[in-house]
């Protein structure tokens, strides 16, 4: 069956043909309009995040050498126990009848963790062969390069986080110093970071990422998408008494997908974020409440 | 012919032969949805890597575009060449002529840019690449799931059954078996470790790459044994892939699986997704290749299924979710089905005026059996069975019974009045001296039925590409109706005359209820000639609503090239911004399916959906009933509005064969000025589209939009100074790639795990890049020490120059503009604000750059301006003959006035059904017109014969009109009702004819009625003001005058006259 009885087409026909005779232009169909989802324009903390990748090093670490020639005789402290400064970490027995094949206790002379063993008991060593290494996993420093073009934003005392990827945790840091020296081969400075504070729960060896805030200050900030080119010219939509009105802005930096606008907003307004369509300036929009 | 009929066996034998071959011809048609015809497109695709887009163009781009538009071959003429130069790619699409060769095409493609690449850089020259370009829409999906095997069980069941066949599928594009539990191998790399080392990605690939090469260590034979000595790859599985030796910078070994974590998991790469109904289950998914044919290949892979079936475990089941073959077989189906509901009717018809069941059998036999014949010339033709051929066929189902009607006429005329019972050879002597007397007549008159459709061979390519499959098979089944007419009608008549009753005259059985009609039609046109301001108001309302409907209506309907068929998949298109995995859209997918169950569900029978990247994806829902897409379409355009974050798009699914072009009906064409200055007008002019709802949707060919990238600019001053290790260099290409690793990940091939091969992905974790600043921070190893990214490549984001596009050599922007179906009404009035808004801005801005709003429907415009032309010519031709046949301007203009009345029917029809003004809808008012001149024919011709023979003007039509309803309803309602089904859209039927049944039936209908008042009353005051009677002309009319001036006036002869002169020639002619 048609959907259209003849009588209502009839009508619709007649109707349609008056409509055509009497005015030319057919009305214009209003439509619904736009839904749009809005930020609310508030100061907040800006900074620029200066990042580097960071590699944790320890703070205290004792690289210990054999003091004479002699064969291991026995290993009192195994890699990855706990010493105290003094404690005996191997023995080493004189080969040389001189010494009457006395034993030579080799101790440690930091507080830590013996870190690395290079030997076994019955290598045979040789003064001055590196033995192992005790460090204190509690102490640790960062050691970064910074670009030479970083070089003026980052100076010491200046505090930032360390953060290891795909970890939640962060170390809070401070740098400690600078290097003056840029190195030709990488076009860096090495600097060189302190936990800020006691609690350093990361362990030597691992690389990570080390984030500065530089030039702290006040201000506006929204996403890229809810900028508007036209030409060199940005502009943002803001939503005045339910309709549009196209703002010139002057942006900032750019940082992680938003802009820093510095200039043309003021606190309160409500700045256009998304759109269900194109808006033209003046049109009423219906504020979107949902996600 | 005396023989022939003589020996009925022989002729019935030659024609069932005949009906067999020709059946046998129909089942091995190929059905399609659309005819064999192509307009094929070529594509050249290049990266130009260092080149910019500008270089390109100018170095190669021009002279290849102009090389390819300047192609010269026979049976591939170009007709557009446009190219689009992105930031490091391009593409150049050769649009060939209707009925272009798509092989010859690609060759001379091929064969052009081809050698031309000789002058291209190596590195571009070896991307380049030319291949056929498909707009195919369809695509084939099945399911298989099973209550006992988990998904990957049953995929490993089915993919070494499936899998090869598959491949083989020829019109198939990259065929799968999905499974989402698909696994993969994941290298997760360590981004400190790598750092810490010193390590690049190319140093992973080629530890993988050794770790996955086995080595032959010769053969040493011992006795009669000849043993091979082997080194087998180290990475036979997992663990072995684990221990491949990464060499690092300081020249140590270390093994993979110290710096990087290796998965066998679920795949998360950004590929596509399906669920069907919600639920994931293995999907055997297939899309055609460009130029493949969506039925052969959806019937390939059933029937691959069907050949596995039968070897599959019990718990395996299937179930068919798309199938494209299904829905064009459907389609031609219905089609089918109301070709012969619509015969039927017209036999019912026949019968209602003839009476004798015999009779109308004998006469409509020739229905189907020139139907079947034409399938004879059809297969030899390589003409396929689709929605346009049947067109033909239910077009010419209503014509074919007049050349039987009139033969029969003829016997039973010569029958009239001799004594019964007669020998047999008296009975064979006049059946053949009957047919004898009609056999020229109805050849010619067939042919000059046929010669309608010459016109249609002049008219644009895309006409006949559309309709020429409608014109032969027109001309093949009314040509066999001819045939059939003079052999088989007598020799059937003859042996029904011998039978017990055969030779009674008989009355239709609805013979009082005629007779009425008659004089209730007759005394209503006796009131309306005696009442003048009834006539003047009818004219007046004629003339008006003439006027109205050609200056307001007409350019008010809607405009297509041809009808879809009706469908019952609705698909909602899904696009979001900023999702960077396929997972992510997978969820808001789920949440716009589940809110679609919820409201529609009812309605719905199951869903089908589909992502096919981070961004994008699409729900299909088929209805549980075809007919409420009509009612559901608006109201998922309403409920599926654009959100902020979720822009939809509505429409019902339709597999398309042939390239119908569908263009969006606003396009603006932005050209001169800079690149810059076009992107940012066309950018402000699609904005300012959509934003003041002319159009609802509106978007710019290539997208205008500004758009940045990632750019990495090595400090290549430093690098002199840069050394990483004794082993070898970095190279600023090395920081690309480790981009794309960090980035998108890489596929290193494939391993065989469990007997199935798996892909390898190299990546980071996810999450290492969340934004350009945390790739200019990633840590790199160099020396002993760890720098970021950027200490060795600036990282900076950039705007990207816009996208050239070119079309025929010039540069341009294009603007498209569409909306929802309730928009429809008023594209002419969109269009015209759009072009006041184009006004309004190019004056505003002052720009020198040229706006235009252009015609979109081109193509269309175009071939209905030529099918106008070809309305013009066939009128023109009818009234040449109609001024010959009566020897008087004046009667072939009262004749023509049919026409006009014709045209309101038609207008008004389309309108109230709201119906399109389509290729179809044209060739029904073509049609139209030779059949509403019939009419007015039979009334005009007789009653000036009752004139000359004396009555007055007014008695003459009145009695004109009497006798004369009967073969005017009998024509009129054959065809009003043949074409009916087609016109209503019957059952769940096609839409694609019905424009044109809306066309034929509204408008004859209108025109039938409106005939038989206004015409008579025309004639009437013409008579009264020049009539003279023609006394001699009367008497020429020898026989045909003996027979109209008979007493009773029984159908059959007048539906020989009618029939007769309706084809232009005069009854002397016929009847001598």
């Amino acid at each position: 069956m048609r959907t259209c009885a003849p009588s209502a087409a009839a009508i619709r026909v007649t109707t349609f043909m008056l409509a055509m005779s009497v005015t030319h232009p057919v009305l214009a169909v209003p439509q619904p309009p736009a839904t749009v989802s809005v930020i609310q324009i508030k100061k907040v903390e800006l900074s620029e995040s200066l990042l580097y990748p960071a590699r944790v090093v320890p703070k205290v670490n004792s690289v210990i050498l054999a003091e004479t020639d002699g064969v291991i005789s026995k290993i009192q402290s195994p890699l990855g126990q706990s010493v105290s400064s003094g404690a005996r970490i191997l023995t080493i027995s004189h080969t040389d009848p001189v010494y009457q094949f006395a034993p030579f206790r080799v101790n440690s002379p930091i507080s830590g963790v013996v870190s690395s063993l290079e030997v076994t008991e019955g290598t045979q060593v040789s003064k001055g062969q590196r033995l192992g290494a005790v460090t204190d996993p509690k102490k640790v420093r960062f050691n970064i390069e910074i670009p030479a073009s970083d070089l003026a934003y980052v100076s010491r005392g200046m505090k930032g986080v360390f953060q290891i990827a795909g970890r939640d945790e962060v170390v809070p840091v401070v740098i400690r110093g600078v290097s003056p020296f840029v190195d030709p081969a990488t076009g860096t400075a090495s600097g060189e970071l302190e936990p800020d504070g006691k609690s350093a729960l990361v362990s030597p060896g691992l690389v990570g990422q080390v984030s500065f805030k530089a030039n702290l200050h006040q201000g506006f900030s929204i996403p890229e998408h809810a900028i508007i080119y036209k030409g060199d010219a940005t502009f943002v939509r803001l939503v005045k008494d339910g309709k549009t009105l196209l703002t010139p802005v002057k942006l900032g930096r750019r940082q992680r997908g938003t802009f820093e606008i510095t200039g043309g907003l003021e606190v309160g307004m409500s700045v256009i974020e998304r759109a269900s369509r194109y808006i033209a300036d003046g049109d009423a929009v219906q504020v979107s409440t949902g996600s | 012919m005396k023989k022939l009929y003589a020996s009925p066996l022989r002729v019935y034998l030659a024609l069932a032969l005949l009906a067999l071959i020709g059946l046998f011809s129909a089942s091995k048609l190929p059905v399609s949805l659309f005819p064999n015809s192509s307009k094929p497109k070529v594509g050249i695709w290049v990266n130009y890597g260092s080149l910019t887009a500008q270089e390109f163009l100018t170095t190669y781009g021009m002279d290849l575009e102009e090389k390819i538009r300047t192609l010269d071959v026979s049976g591939a003429e170009v007709e557009q060449v446009t190219a689009t130069y992105h930031s490091s790619s391009a593409n150049i699409e050769t649009t060939f002529k209707w009925g272009a060769d798509p092989q010859t095409s690609l060759r001379e493609v091929r064969n052009i840019a081809e050698p031309f690449s000789a002058r291209m850089p190596d590195e571009v020259r070896k991307t380049l690449s030319v291949d056929a370009m498909g707009e195919n829409a369809g695509f084939f999906a099945l399911s298989f799931y099973s209550r006992e095997r988990s998904l990957d069980e049953l995929y490993d069941l089915l993919e070494p059954l499936l899998g090869p066949k598959i491949a083989r599928v020829k019109d198939a594009s990259d065929p799968e078996l999905w499974n989402p539990t698909r696994k993969e191998v994941r290298i997760e790399l360590d981004p400190g470790k790598m750092a810490l080392l010193g390590l690049f990605p190319k140093d992973i690939e080629r530890a993988i790459g050794q770790a996955m090469t086995g080595s032959n260590g010769g053969s040493i034979t011992v006795g009669v044994n000849n043993f091979s000595v082997q080194m087998p790859r180290a990475a036979g599985d997992l663990e072995g892939l684990g221990k491949a030796l990464v060499l690092t910078p300081s020249g140590q070994y270390i093994h993979l699986s110290d710096i990087a974590k290796i998965d066998f998991g679920v795949k998360t790469s950004n590929s596509k997704s399906f669920k069907t109904s919600g639920a994931p289950s293995l999907i055997l998914y297939g899309s055609p290749r460009p130029g493949g044919n969506v039925k052969r290949m959806s019937e390939d892979f059933l029937k691959i299924v069907n050949e596995i079936r039968p070897s599959l475990p019990r718990d395996v089941e299937t179930r068919t979710i798309v199938d494209p073959s299904e829905f064009i077989r459907a389609s031609v189906n219905n089609v089918f089905h109301e070709v012969l509901i619509g015969a039927l009717l017209a036999v019912a018809v026949l019968f209602i005026f003839i009476g004798s069941l015999r009779n109308v059998i004998t006469a409509a036999i020739e229905i189907p059996l020139s139907m079947v014949l034409a399938f004879i010339l059809m297969r030899m033709t390589g003409m396929n069975l689709n929605l346009i051929s049947l067109g033909g066929l239910a077009l010419s189902a209503g014509m074919n019974v007049d050349a039987s009607v009139v033969v029969m006429e003829n016997i039973f005329r010569h029958f009239e009045g001799r004594k019964m019972p007669l020998s047999y050879a008296a009975k064979l002597e006049i059946i053949t001296k009957a047919v004898a007397e009609v056999r020229f007549s109805v050849i010619a008159s067939t042919l000059a039925s046929l010669v309608v459709f010459l016109p249609l061979a002049f008219t644009s390519d895309l006409s006949y590409a559309v309709l020429g499959d409608l014109a032969k098979t027109v001309v093949f089944s009314h040509g066999f109706s001819a045939f059939v007419a003079i052999i088989l009608v007598p020799t059937v008549r003859l042996q029904l005359m011998s039978l017990k009753g055969g030779e009674k005259p008989v009355h239709s059985p609805v013979e009082p209820q005629i007779k009425k009609l008659e004089n209730g039609v007759a005394s209503a046109l006796g009131v309306f000639l005696a009442r003048p301001k009834l006539r003047i108001a009818l004219y007046g309302g004629i003339v008006a609503s003439l006027v109205l409907l050609v200056v307001f209506a007409l350019p008010k309907l809607p405009k297509e090239i041809i009808g879809t068929p009706d469908t019952d998949w609705m698909r909602v298109s899904i696009n979001t911004q900023g999702n960077t995995l396929v997972k992510q859209m997978e969820l808001s997918e789920d949440e716009v399916e589940s809110r679609l169950l919820a409201k529609f569900g009812d309605r719905i029978s199951y869903t089908f959906s589909q992502v096919y990247n981070p961004n994008g994806g699409f729900i299909m829902a088929r209805l549980r009933d075809k007919r409420d897409m009509k009612t559901l379409k608006p109201e998922f355009e309403k409920f599926f509005a654009n959100t902020p974050a979720i822009k939809y798009g509505v429409g019902s699914w339709n597999p398309a064969e042939l390239p119908i072009p569908d263009p969006d009906p606003l396009k603006i064409a932005v050209r001169g000025g800079t690149l810059k200055e076009r992107a940012q007008i066309t950018q402000e002019i699609t904005q300012q589209i959509e934003a003041s709802q002319i159009f609802s949707r509106a978007h710019s060919e290539p997208n205008s939009e500004r758009s940045e990238s990632i750019v990495l600019k090595p400090n290549y001053e430093q690098w002199t100074q840069l050394r990483r290790s004794s082993s070898g260099n970095l190279s600023p290409e090395d920081l690309a790639e480790l981009a794309r690793v960090v980035s998108t990940g890489r596929r290193l091939g494939e391993i065989e795990l469990k007997g199935r091969m798996t892909s390898i992905y190299l990546r980071y974790p996810d999450g290492t890049l969340k934004s350009p600043d945390d790739l200019a921070s990633l840590p790199i190893g160099v020396g002993s020490k760890i720098i970021p990214f950027k200490a060795l490549a600036d990282v900076r984001v950039e705007e990207v120059s816009p996208t050239i596009y070119r079309e025929d050599g010039r540069e341009l922007f294009t603007i498209h503009g569409n909306g929802n179906d309730d928009e429809k009404s008023r594209i002419p009035e969109s269009l015209k604000r759009a072009k006041i808004l184009v006004d309004d801005y190019v004056r505003k801005n002052k720009t020198t750059v040229s706006v235009t709003v252009e015609d979109a429907l081109k193509d269309l415009n175009v071939a209905l301006e030529q099918l106008g032309w070809a309305i013009g010519l066939s009128i023109l031709l009818i009234f040449l003959t109609l001024v010959i046949q009566f020897g008087s301007f004046a009667n072939a203009a009262l004749v023509l006035v049919a026409i006009p009345l014709g045209f309101i029917g038609v207008i008004t029809s389309l309108l109230v059904f709201r119906s399109t003004l389509s290729l179809n809808s044209v060739l029904g008012v073509i049609l139209l017109n030779g059949i509403a001149v019939a009419n007015s024919i039979i009334l005009v011709d007789f009653t000036k014969r009752l004139f000359d023979q004396g009555m007055t003007p007014e008695a003459a039509a009145v009695e004109a009109v009497r006798r004369r309803l009967r073969p005017i309803l009998i024509t009129s309602l054959t065809t009003i009702l043949g074409m009916l089904p087609i016109a209503l859209g019957l059952g769940d039927g096609g839409k694609i004819l019905q424009p044109l049944g809306i066309a034929v039936s509204g408008g004859l209908w209108v025109s039938m009625t409106l005939t038989l008042f206004v015409v008579p009353a025309l004639q009437v005051a013409y008579l009264r003001r020049f009539g003279k009677r023609e006394v001699a002309v009367a008497e020429t009319f020898s026989a045909g005058a003996q027979a109209a001036g008979a007493p009773h006036f029984e159908f059959p002869e007048g539906l020989i006259r009618d029939h007769l002169t309706s084809e232009g020639r005069t009854p002397e002619q016929v009847l001598q």
